[in-house]
């Protein structure tokens, strides 16, 4: 397996892990918003 | 005499296929209406371009100006995601934040395109990961990546990414078909989109995202900043004049000169290479595995649900924005007349427009 290989490897975890994790801070974001300001009728 | 027919005597086989090609794509924008807006200025910049010693390119041609300014400074890609967050309701996603993770796992497409071009030898990895973009389903990211990563690359690359786009009722099917099962299909979701979201949660939403996303990876504050950006002035309620300008005016006026300007980048000798067929290849598998990413996580959640999500919805956590939650519904409804799932799909495909632009960002975090 070449060098590119490795390390497009390496980019496919670390960037899965990277959005999975970034969008669940997104997710808590909002669930935290909802609970501040939650809507008004 | 002889000055007059330069222009035939200096053309080459070459120029002759690409303006081929350019007609091509204007065929295919007018008669078969596959992203227009695109690919009709694409086309013809693609023929102004290839014209032999066109005075459209070249130190002073016009097409050369728009490119230096536009795209070499990444001006174009951001006006466009300014306009394109002044157009995205966040609410469909805001009242299911859960489908937000649907956005995430239909990114699989960038990074294992990235992974197959890298794996072919043929490219670098900057290369790689700017074809793997096109899985992001989203034109102005994908420019914005490839002309970081590979400007050589750029004009087989947007013409993937939006021909592709405008593919999606033809390639997201079979995929959802191959990897679901009918009764799967036939899962209906609790319709629980009567829910409100307060006016302070569309406005704050897009300023946290962007100081979150921002603080994490500041190199993706140009693609994420400008995008929520553009939803600011249309949640803030005051700007109802820009947010229509930037929906409208901004988003016309850039699209066409992003357009012919993308076309100007299909230079015969660097567009007619077989690296071009390998990048419409991978292109074309960036989308069925993103199709596939989605669904294969929606099925593995349910095995945790008691309530169970309809998997197909996990098809719509691209960017391709309506185009892949229209498509999912369609299905769910030819399984089922009376199965409504479009909303929990469109909740899907908004989280689908955030996941590509932090994919980008991710991407040039850690391949820049």
């Amino acid at each position: 397996m070449n060098e590119v290989v490795l390390e497009a490897l390496k980019v496919l975890g670390a960037g899965m892990g990277a959005v999975f994790v970034v969008l669940m801070l997104f997710y808590f974001i909002v669930k935290g918003l909802q609970k501040i300001f939650p809507p008004t009728e | 005499m002889d000055k007059l027919l330069e222009g035939l005597y200096g053309m080459t086989w070459q120029q002759g296929v690409m303006i081929l090609v350019g007609l091509l794509l204007i065929y295919l924008a007018i008669k078969k209406e596959y992203e227009p807006m695109l690919l009709l200025p694409i086309g013809f910049g693609a023929i102004l371009t290839n014209i032999p010693l066109s005075s459209a390119i070249g130190e002073n041609g016009f097409l050369t100006i728009l490119y230096n300014a536009g795209i070499r400074t990444e001006l174009f890609p951001i006006l466009i995601f300014i306009a394109v967050g002044a157009m995205i309701d966040f609410s469909p996603l805001l009242r299911q934040p859960v489908m937000i993770f649907f956005g995430a796992a239909a990114q699989l497409g960038i990074f294992l395109a990235m992974l197959l071009a890298a794996s072919t030898g043929a490219f670098s990895l900057k290369e790689a990961a700017s074809i793997g973009i096109i899985g992001a389903a989203d034109g102005p990211t994908s420019i914005y990546v490839a002309n970081l990563f590979a400007p050589d690359l750029l004009g087989p690359i947007s013409v993937a990414a939006y021909s592709y786009m405008a593919l999606v009722p033809m390639i997201q099917p079979p995929v959802i078909r191959a990897l679901t099962t009918k009764e799967e299909r036939q899962i209906r979701m609790d319709a629980d989109y009567d829910s409100k979201v307060s006016k302070k949660v569309l406005i704050l939403f897009p300023i946290v995202v962007t100081l979150v996303a921002g603080i994490i990876a500041p190199v993706s504050v140009g693609l994420v900043g400008a995008l929520m950006f553009g939803n600011l002035v249309r949640e803030s309620g005051v700007l109802e004049r820009l947010s229509k300008s930037a929906q409208n005016e901004l988003a016309n006026l850039v699209t066409l000169l992003l357009g012919i300007t993308i076309g100007s980048t299909m230079v015969a000798e660097r567009f007619l290479a077989p690296t071009t067929l390998m990048i419409l290849g991978i292109g074309l598998l960036a989308f069925v595995f993103d199709t596939a990413g989605g669904v294969l996580f929606a099925k593995f959640i349910n095995l945790f649900l008691k309530s169970k999500v309809n998997p197909m919805i996990g098809a719509a956590g691209i960017s391709a924005f309506p185009m892949s939650a229209r498509v999912v519904q369609k299905i769910a409804q030819e399984e089922d007349p009376t199965n409504f799932i479009l909303m929990q799909a469109i909740g899907a495909n908004v989280a689908g427009q955030i996941g590509s632009i932090v994919a980008g960002g991710v991407l040039l975090a850690l391949v820049g």
